[in-house]
Protein backbone atom coordinates (compact mmCIF):
# COMPACT_ATOMS: atom_id res chain seq x y z
CA UNK A 1 0.00 0.00 0.00
CA UNK A 2 2.78 2.42 0.94
CA UNK A 3 5.60 1.68 -1.43
CA UNK A 4 8.48 3.52 -3.02
CA UNK A 5 7.61 5.22 -6.31
CA UNK A 6 10.52 5.45 -8.70
CA UNK A 7 10.96 8.95 -10.09
CA UNK A 8 13.60 11.62 -10.55
CA UNK A 9 11.72 14.41 -8.80
CA UNK A 10 13.61 16.98 -6.70
CA UNK A 11 12.23 15.27 -3.60
CA UNK A 12 13.53 11.87 -4.68
CA UNK A 13 17.00 13.38 -5.04
CA UNK A 14 17.00 14.76 -1.49
CA UNK A 15 18.76 13.11 1.41
CA UNK A 16 16.18 11.08 3.42
CA UNK A 17 17.21 12.93 6.57
CA UNK A 18 15.96 16.24 5.20
CA UNK A 19 12.59 14.60 4.43
CA UNK A 20 12.46 13.18 7.96
CA UNK A 21 13.17 16.69 9.33
CA UNK A 22 10.29 18.02 7.21
CA UNK A 23 7.94 15.32 8.50
CA UNK A 24 8.93 15.95 12.12
CA UNK A 25 8.55 19.74 11.76
CA UNK A 26 5.08 19.47 10.21
CA UNK A 27 4.02 16.92 12.82
CA UNK A 28 5.26 19.07 15.69
CA UNK A 29 3.57 22.12 14.21
CA UNK A 30 0.27 20.25 13.76
CA UNK A 31 0.34 19.07 17.38
CA UNK A 32 1.14 22.54 18.74
CA UNK A 33 -1.51 24.54 16.91
CA UNK A 34 -5.29 24.45 17.06
CA UNK A 35 -5.80 27.25 14.54
CA UNK A 36 -7.78 26.49 11.37
CA UNK A 37 -5.53 28.84 9.44
CA UNK A 38 -2.28 27.24 10.58
CA UNK A 39 -3.56 23.69 10.07
CA UNK A 40 -4.74 24.62 6.57
CA UNK A 41 -1.30 26.16 5.97
CA UNK A 42 0.40 22.91 7.02
CA UNK A 43 -1.88 20.80 4.80
CA UNK A 44 -1.24 23.12 1.82
CA UNK A 45 2.54 23.00 2.39
CA UNK A 46 2.43 19.18 2.57
CA UNK A 47 0.24 19.05 -0.56
CA UNK A 48 2.73 21.24 -2.47
CA UNK A 49 5.58 18.97 -1.41
CA UNK A 50 3.50 15.96 -2.58
CA UNK A 51 3.02 17.64 -5.97
CA UNK A 52 6.78 18.24 -6.22
CA UNK A 53 7.33 14.58 -5.30
CA UNK A 54 5.69 13.61 -8.61
CA UNK A 55 3.88 10.56 -7.22
CA UNK A 56 1.20 9.31 -9.70
CA UNK A 57 -2.37 9.95 -8.55
CA UNK A 58 -3.34 6.26 -8.77
CA UNK A 59 -0.63 5.44 -6.20
CA UNK A 60 -2.26 7.88 -3.79
CA UNK A 61 -5.69 6.25 -3.96
CA UNK A 62 -5.13 4.42 -0.69
CA UNK A 63 -3.70 7.50 0.98
CA UNK A 64 -6.86 9.45 0.13
CA UNK A 65 -8.98 6.58 1.42
CA UNK A 66 -7.08 6.63 4.73
CA UNK A 67 -7.43 10.41 4.92
CA UNK A 68 -11.16 10.08 4.36
CA UNK A 69 -11.42 7.55 7.20
CA UNK A 70 -9.38 9.92 9.42
CA UNK A 71 -11.67 12.83 8.60
CA UNK A 72 -14.91 10.89 9.10
CA UNK A 73 -13.73 9.29 12.35
CA UNK A 74 -12.45 12.59 13.71
CA UNK A 75 -15.61 14.47 12.80
CA UNK A 76 -18.05 11.91 14.18
CA UNK A 77 -16.27 11.24 17.48
CA UNK A 78 -15.56 14.88 18.25
CA UNK A 79 -19.02 16.06 17.22
CA UNK A 80 -20.48 13.72 19.83
CA UNK A 81 -17.89 13.64 22.62
CA UNK A 82 -16.18 17.05 22.61
CA UNK A 83 -18.74 18.88 24.75
CA UNK A 84 -19.39 15.81 26.90
CA UNK A 85 -16.04 15.91 28.68
CA UNK A 86 -16.24 16.90 32.39
CA UNK A 87 -13.85 19.90 32.09
CA UNK A 88 -15.76 21.48 29.19
CA UNK A 89 -17.03 24.93 30.21
CA UNK A 90 -18.07 26.51 26.88
CA UNK A 91 -21.45 26.71 25.24
CA UNK A 92 -23.24 23.56 24.09
CA UNK A 93 -25.48 23.93 21.02
CA UNK A 94 -27.14 20.55 20.47
CA UNK A 95 -28.24 19.85 16.88
CA UNK A 96 -29.72 16.42 17.52
CA UNK A 97 -29.24 13.37 19.76
CA UNK A 98 -27.92 10.12 18.31
CA UNK A 99 -29.82 8.08 20.92
CA UNK A 100 -33.52 8.68 21.65
CA UNK A 101 -33.12 7.69 25.34
CA UNK A 102 -30.63 8.57 28.06
CA UNK A 103 -28.64 5.34 28.18
CA UNK A 104 -26.75 4.90 31.49
CA UNK A 105 -23.04 5.80 31.21
CA UNK A 106 -23.36 6.57 27.49
CA UNK A 107 -26.04 9.29 27.67
CA UNK A 108 -27.93 10.74 24.66
CA UNK A 109 -24.81 11.13 22.51
CA UNK A 110 -25.64 14.69 21.43
CA UNK A 111 -24.16 16.08 18.21
CA UNK A 112 -23.14 19.68 18.94
CA UNK A 113 -22.03 22.64 16.83
CA UNK A 114 -18.96 23.13 19.05
CA UNK A 115 -18.13 19.44 18.68
CA UNK A 116 -18.32 19.63 14.89
CA UNK A 117 -16.09 22.73 14.91
CA UNK A 118 -13.49 20.94 17.05
CA UNK A 119 -13.93 17.86 14.85
CA UNK A 120 -12.80 19.96 11.87
CA UNK A 121 -9.68 21.08 13.80
CA UNK A 122 -8.94 17.53 14.94
CA UNK A 123 -9.43 16.07 11.45
CA UNK A 124 -7.21 18.75 9.93
CA UNK A 125 -4.55 17.94 12.51
CA UNK A 126 -4.72 14.23 11.74
CA UNK A 127 -4.50 14.90 7.98
CA UNK A 128 -1.42 17.12 8.50
CA UNK A 129 0.14 14.53 10.81
CA UNK A 130 -0.37 11.80 8.18
CA UNK A 131 0.39 13.68 4.95
CA UNK A 132 3.90 14.87 5.80
CA UNK A 133 5.50 11.62 7.08
CA UNK A 134 4.00 9.59 4.21
CA UNK A 135 6.23 11.49 1.80
CA UNK A 136 9.24 9.67 3.23
CA UNK A 137 8.38 6.05 2.22
CA UNK A 138 6.95 7.15 -1.15
CA UNK A 139 10.07 9.06 -2.21
CA UNK A 140 12.87 7.20 -0.43
CA UNK A 141 14.21 3.90 -1.69
CA UNK A 142 14.53 1.34 1.15
CA UNK A 143 18.26 1.05 0.41
CA UNK A 144 18.64 4.80 1.07
CA UNK A 145 16.90 4.39 4.41
CA UNK A 146 19.38 1.64 5.24
CA UNK A 147 22.23 4.03 4.37
CA UNK A 148 20.73 6.64 6.68
CA UNK A 149 20.64 4.12 9.51
CA UNK A 150 24.29 3.27 8.84
CA UNK A 151 25.16 6.99 8.88
CA UNK A 152 23.32 7.26 12.20
CA UNK A 153 25.60 4.48 13.50
CA UNK A 154 22.87 1.91 14.07
CA UNK A 155 24.29 -1.55 14.91
CA UNK A 156 24.96 -3.58 11.78
CA UNK A 157 22.78 -6.49 12.93
CA UNK A 158 19.86 -4.12 13.32
CA UNK A 159 20.38 -2.78 9.80
CA UNK A 160 20.45 -6.35 8.51
CA UNK A 161 17.27 -7.05 10.43
CA UNK A 162 15.46 -4.09 8.88
CA UNK A 163 16.72 -5.01 5.40
CA UNK A 164 15.57 -8.59 5.84
CA UNK A 165 12.22 -7.48 7.26
CA UNK A 166 11.54 -5.33 4.20
CA UNK A 167 12.60 -8.25 1.98
CA UNK A 168 10.38 -10.72 3.82
CA UNK A 169 7.14 -8.75 3.63
CA UNK A 170 6.32 -9.50 -0.07
CA UNK A 171 7.66 -13.03 0.34
CA UNK A 172 5.33 -13.70 3.26
CA UNK A 173 2.37 -12.34 1.28
CA UNK A 174 3.30 -14.64 -1.61
CA UNK A 175 3.48 -17.64 0.74
CA UNK A 176 0.17 -16.65 2.32
CA UNK A 177 -1.64 -16.58 -1.04
CA UNK A 178 -0.10 -19.90 -2.07
CA UNK A 179 -1.28 -21.63 1.11
CA UNK A 180 -4.67 -19.92 0.96
CA UNK A 181 -5.18 -21.02 -2.63
CA UNK A 182 -4.27 -24.58 -1.68
CA UNK A 183 -6.87 -24.44 1.10
CA UNK A 184 -9.46 -23.01 -1.29
CA UNK A 185 -8.85 -25.88 -3.72
CA UNK A 186 -9.80 -28.35 -1.02
CA UNK A 187 -12.98 -26.70 0.26
CA UNK A 188 -14.91 -23.48 -0.08
CA UNK A 189 -15.57 -22.38 3.50
CA UNK A 190 -12.74 -21.54 5.87
CA UNK A 191 -13.16 -21.78 9.63
CA UNK A 192 -11.00 -20.77 12.56
CA UNK A 193 -9.25 -24.15 12.60
CA UNK A 194 -8.22 -23.71 8.96
CA UNK A 195 -6.88 -20.25 9.77
CA UNK A 196 -4.73 -21.74 12.51
CA UNK A 197 -3.44 -24.38 10.11
CA UNK A 198 -2.69 -21.62 7.62
CA UNK A 199 -0.78 -19.70 10.29
CA UNK A 200 1.22 -22.77 11.29
CA UNK A 201 2.13 -23.60 7.69
CA UNK A 202 2.98 -19.99 6.96
CA UNK A 203 5.26 -19.87 10.00
CA UNK A 204 7.08 -23.04 9.01
CA UNK A 205 7.43 -21.96 5.36
CA UNK A 206 8.75 -18.53 6.38
CA UNK A 207 11.20 -20.02 8.85
CA UNK A 208 12.44 -22.54 6.28
CA UNK A 209 13.06 -19.66 3.85
CA UNK A 210 14.81 -17.70 6.59
CA UNK A 211 17.07 -20.68 7.24
CA UNK A 212 18.12 -20.71 3.56
CA UNK A 213 18.70 -16.95 3.60
CA UNK A 214 20.81 -17.24 6.73
CA UNK A 215 22.86 -19.95 5.06
CA UNK A 216 23.57 -17.73 2.07
CA UNK A 217 24.58 -14.93 4.46
CA UNK A 218 26.97 -17.30 6.20
CA UNK A 219 28.52 -18.44 2.93
CA UNK A 220 29.18 -14.80 2.07
CA UNK A 221 30.79 -14.33 5.52
CA UNK A 222 28.29 -11.67 6.52
CA UNK A 223 29.20 -10.12 9.85
CA UNK A 224 32.87 -11.09 9.70
CA UNK A 225 33.99 -7.50 9.37
CA UNK A 226 32.39 -4.58 11.18
CA UNK A 227 33.32 -2.14 8.42
CA UNK A 228 30.81 -2.40 5.61
CA UNK A 229 31.04 -0.50 2.39
CA UNK A 230 28.33 0.47 -0.05
CA UNK A 231 28.30 1.29 -3.75
CA UNK A 232 25.92 4.15 -3.10
CA UNK A 233 26.57 6.91 -0.59
CA UNK A 234 24.33 9.67 0.71
CA UNK A 235 25.36 13.21 1.44
CA UNK A 236 23.52 16.02 3.18
CA UNK A 237 24.05 18.65 0.50
CA UNK A 238 23.08 22.27 -0.11
CA UNK A 239 19.58 21.37 -1.34
CA UNK A 240 18.99 19.33 1.80
CA UNK A 241 20.03 22.25 3.98
CA UNK A 242 17.63 24.54 2.09
CA UNK A 243 14.76 22.05 2.40
CA UNK A 244 15.48 21.54 6.10
CA UNK A 245 15.60 25.30 6.64
CA UNK A 246 12.23 25.55 4.88
CA UNK A 247 10.84 22.85 7.20
CA UNK A 248 12.12 24.66 10.29
CA UNK A 249 10.65 27.91 8.92
CA UNK A 250 7.24 26.22 8.59
CA UNK A 251 7.48 25.12 12.23
CA UNK A 252 8.66 28.62 13.18
CA UNK A 253 5.66 30.28 11.52
CA UNK A 254 3.26 28.01 13.41
CA UNK A 255 5.14 28.53 16.67
CA UNK A 256 5.04 32.29 16.25
CA UNK A 257 1.34 32.18 15.50
CA UNK A 258 0.66 29.96 18.49
CA UNK A 259 2.68 32.09 20.90
CA UNK A 260 1.03 35.24 19.64
CA UNK A 261 4.21 36.97 18.40
CA UNK A 262 2.90 37.00 14.85
CA UNK A 263 -0.35 38.62 15.85
CA UNK A 264 1.36 41.20 18.10
CA UNK A 265 3.85 42.21 15.39
CA UNK A 266 1.00 42.71 12.94
CA UNK A 267 -0.98 44.65 15.56
CA UNK A 268 -4.05 42.50 14.90
CA UNK B 1 41.81 -10.63 11.97
CA UNK B 2 42.57 -10.68 15.69
CA UNK B 3 40.30 -12.39 18.21
CA UNK B 4 39.36 -9.03 19.70
CA UNK B 5 38.20 -7.68 16.34
CA UNK B 6 36.14 -10.79 15.70
CA UNK B 7 34.56 -10.42 19.16
CA UNK B 8 33.71 -6.80 18.40
CA UNK B 9 32.12 -7.59 15.06
CA UNK B 10 30.04 -10.51 16.31
CA UNK B 11 26.37 -9.64 16.70
CA UNK B 12 24.28 -10.58 19.71
CA UNK B 13 21.94 -12.48 17.41
CA UNK B 14 23.33 -14.91 14.84
CA UNK B 15 22.56 -14.38 11.15
CA UNK B 16 20.02 -17.18 11.34
CA UNK B 17 18.23 -15.65 14.30
CA UNK B 18 18.19 -12.22 12.66
CA UNK B 19 16.57 -13.61 9.52
CA UNK B 20 14.08 -15.57 11.63
CA UNK B 21 13.14 -12.39 13.52
CA UNK B 22 12.66 -10.71 10.12
CA UNK B 23 10.30 -13.52 9.10
CA UNK B 24 8.23 -13.04 12.26
CA UNK B 25 8.26 -9.31 11.71
CA UNK B 26 6.88 -9.74 8.18
CA UNK B 27 4.08 -11.88 9.64
CA UNK B 28 3.27 -9.10 12.10
CA UNK B 29 3.06 -6.57 9.29
CA UNK B 30 0.82 -8.91 7.33
CA UNK B 31 -1.51 -9.51 10.26
CA UNK B 32 -1.86 -5.74 10.61
CA UNK B 33 -3.81 -5.82 7.35
CA UNK B 34 -6.80 -7.43 9.11
CA UNK B 35 -7.80 -3.89 10.13
CA UNK B 36 -8.69 -3.20 6.51
CA UNK B 37 -11.57 -5.66 6.89
CA UNK B 38 -13.07 -3.29 9.48
CA UNK B 39 -13.13 -3.10 13.26
CA UNK B 40 -15.45 -6.13 13.57
CA UNK B 41 -12.74 -8.35 12.07
CA UNK B 42 -9.74 -6.30 13.18
CA UNK B 43 -10.46 -6.24 16.89
CA UNK B 44 -10.78 -10.02 17.47
CA UNK B 45 -8.25 -11.18 14.89
CA UNK B 46 -5.46 -8.65 15.41
CA UNK B 47 -4.88 -9.57 19.04
CA UNK B 48 -5.03 -13.30 18.35
CA UNK B 49 -2.60 -13.10 15.43
CA UNK B 50 -0.14 -10.84 17.23
CA UNK B 51 -0.33 -13.02 20.32
CA UNK B 52 0.50 -16.09 18.23
CA UNK B 53 3.36 -14.39 16.38
CA UNK B 54 5.00 -12.74 19.39
CA UNK B 55 4.89 -15.78 21.66
CA UNK B 56 5.89 -18.14 18.83
CA UNK B 57 8.81 -15.82 17.97
CA UNK B 58 10.00 -15.81 21.58
CA UNK B 59 9.77 -19.63 21.78
CA UNK B 60 11.29 -20.44 18.37
CA UNK B 61 14.21 -18.00 18.66
CA UNK B 62 14.49 -18.57 22.41
CA UNK B 63 16.97 -15.82 23.08
CA UNK B 64 16.68 -12.83 25.42
CA UNK B 65 15.73 -9.49 23.84
CA UNK B 66 13.94 -11.16 20.88
CA UNK B 67 10.65 -9.40 21.62
CA UNK B 68 12.35 -6.11 22.43
CA UNK B 69 14.18 -6.26 19.09
CA UNK B 70 10.96 -6.99 17.22
CA UNK B 71 9.33 -4.09 19.07
CA UNK B 72 12.13 -1.68 18.20
CA UNK B 73 12.16 -2.68 14.51
CA UNK B 74 8.37 -2.57 14.24
CA UNK B 75 8.32 0.89 15.83
CA UNK B 76 11.10 2.14 13.53
CA UNK B 77 9.33 0.93 10.39
CA UNK B 78 5.91 2.05 11.60
CA UNK B 79 7.44 5.39 12.47
CA UNK B 80 8.60 5.92 8.91
CA UNK B 81 5.43 4.65 7.22
CA UNK B 82 2.75 6.27 9.43
CA UNK B 83 0.23 3.57 8.59
CA UNK B 84 -1.82 3.68 11.79
CA UNK B 85 -4.69 5.91 12.78
CA UNK B 86 -2.77 8.61 14.59
CA UNK B 87 0.25 8.64 12.29
CA UNK B 88 3.81 8.06 13.27
CA UNK B 89 3.77 8.84 16.99
CA UNK B 90 1.29 6.09 17.78
CA UNK B 91 3.94 3.61 16.59
CA UNK B 92 5.42 3.94 20.07
CA UNK B 93 2.62 1.74 21.46
CA UNK B 94 4.29 -1.41 20.09
CA UNK B 95 7.60 -0.50 21.72
CA UNK B 96 5.94 0.15 25.08
CA UNK B 97 4.16 -3.22 24.94
CA UNK B 98 7.32 -5.01 23.82
CA UNK B 99 9.31 -3.66 26.78
CA UNK B 100 6.76 -5.09 29.23
CA UNK B 101 6.43 -8.43 27.42
CA UNK B 102 10.22 -8.77 27.22
CA UNK B 103 10.56 -8.15 30.97
CA UNK B 104 7.97 -10.82 31.78
CA UNK B 105 9.37 -13.40 29.33
CA UNK B 106 12.84 -12.97 30.82
CA UNK B 107 11.50 -14.13 34.19
CA UNK B 108 11.22 -17.66 32.80
CA UNK B 109 14.31 -19.76 32.37
CA UNK B 110 14.84 -20.72 29.57
CA UNK B 111 13.36 -17.65 27.89
CA UNK B 112 9.57 -17.80 27.26
CA UNK B 113 9.30 -21.40 28.38
CA UNK B 114 6.49 -21.00 30.95
CA UNK B 115 2.93 -20.79 29.68
CA UNK B 116 1.62 -18.81 32.67
CA UNK B 117 4.30 -16.13 32.37
CA UNK B 118 3.76 -15.96 28.61
CA UNK B 119 0.05 -15.39 29.14
CA UNK B 120 0.66 -12.69 31.76
CA UNK B 121 3.22 -11.07 29.47
CA UNK B 122 1.01 -11.02 26.40
CA UNK B 123 -1.94 -9.76 28.49
CA UNK B 124 0.23 -6.88 29.70
CA UNK B 125 1.45 -6.32 26.14
CA UNK B 126 -2.14 -5.82 25.05
CA UNK B 127 -2.92 -3.58 28.02
CA UNK B 128 0.18 -1.39 27.80
CA UNK B 129 0.27 -1.05 24.01
CA UNK B 130 -3.40 -0.11 23.76
CA UNK B 131 -3.20 2.23 26.77
CA UNK B 132 -0.18 3.99 25.26
CA UNK B 133 -2.00 4.21 21.90
CA UNK B 134 -5.04 5.82 23.50
CA UNK B 135 -2.87 8.13 25.60
CA UNK B 136 -1.07 9.42 22.49
CA UNK B 137 -4.32 9.95 20.63
CA UNK B 138 -5.90 11.76 23.58
CA UNK B 139 -3.03 13.70 25.17
CA UNK B 140 -0.85 14.44 22.13
CA UNK B 141 -3.39 14.83 19.33
CA UNK B 142 -6.19 16.14 21.52
CA UNK B 143 -8.93 13.64 20.67
CA UNK B 144 -11.84 13.75 23.10
CA UNK B 145 -13.01 10.28 23.91
CA UNK B 146 -15.04 9.12 26.94
CA UNK B 147 -13.52 6.61 29.30
CA UNK B 148 -16.19 3.96 28.62
CA UNK B 149 -15.38 4.03 24.90
CA UNK B 150 -11.61 4.07 25.43
CA UNK B 151 -11.80 1.06 27.73
CA UNK B 152 -14.65 -0.80 26.01
CA UNK B 153 -13.50 -0.39 22.43
CA UNK B 154 -9.77 0.24 22.45
CA UNK B 155 -8.49 -1.71 25.47
CA UNK B 156 -10.85 -4.37 26.84
CA UNK B 157 -11.29 -6.55 23.70
CA UNK B 158 -7.51 -6.78 23.32
CA UNK B 159 -7.13 -8.03 26.89
CA UNK B 160 -9.12 -11.09 25.82
CA UNK B 161 -7.74 -11.65 22.32
CA UNK B 162 -4.04 -11.24 23.13
CA UNK B 163 -4.01 -14.01 25.80
CA UNK B 164 -5.96 -16.30 23.42
CA UNK B 165 -3.30 -15.62 20.80
CA UNK B 166 -0.59 -16.14 23.41
CA UNK B 167 -1.98 -19.56 24.31
CA UNK B 168 -2.20 -20.59 20.66
CA UNK B 169 1.27 -19.12 20.07
CA UNK B 170 2.67 -21.26 22.88
CA UNK B 171 1.26 -24.40 21.27
CA UNK B 172 2.20 -23.45 17.70
CA UNK B 173 5.59 -22.09 18.77
CA UNK B 174 6.69 -25.33 20.40
CA UNK B 175 5.44 -27.34 17.42
CA UNK B 176 7.16 -25.04 14.91
CA UNK B 177 10.38 -25.05 16.93
CA UNK B 178 10.56 -28.83 16.71
CA UNK B 179 9.83 -28.81 13.00
CA UNK B 180 12.35 -26.06 12.23
CA UNK B 181 15.07 -27.74 14.27
CA UNK B 182 14.38 -31.04 12.55
CA UNK B 183 14.50 -29.61 9.00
Amino acid sequence: MIEYVNSNSPLHRLDPRSKIIFALCVMAAAIITSSYLMLAFLIIVSAIVWIIADVPFRKLKHVFLILLVFIIMGMITQAVFYTDRPDYTGTKTVIFNLLPYNVPIIGFLPVTVEGIMYGVVFSMRMVAVLLAPMIVPFTTHPSDMILVLREMRFPEWMILLITMSIRFIPLTFQNFYTIRNAQKLRKIKTGFHDLMLLMETLLITSLKTSKQTALSLETKAFGYSSKRTSLKTIKFGKKDVIFSAFSVAVLGIVLMNTSGIWIKSLNI
Amino acid sequence: MSDETIKKTRFYFTNREIVMIAAFFALMIMSGFVWFAGSAVGIPLHGILWGIILIAAAIVIGKKYTILTIGVIYTLIDFSSANMYGGTLTALNTLAGAVVLEAILQMASPYASKLKLNLIGIFLFGLVSRAVYISIIVFVYGMTIPLWLAVGYYILPHLITFPIGGYLGFKIGNKVKNVVEAV
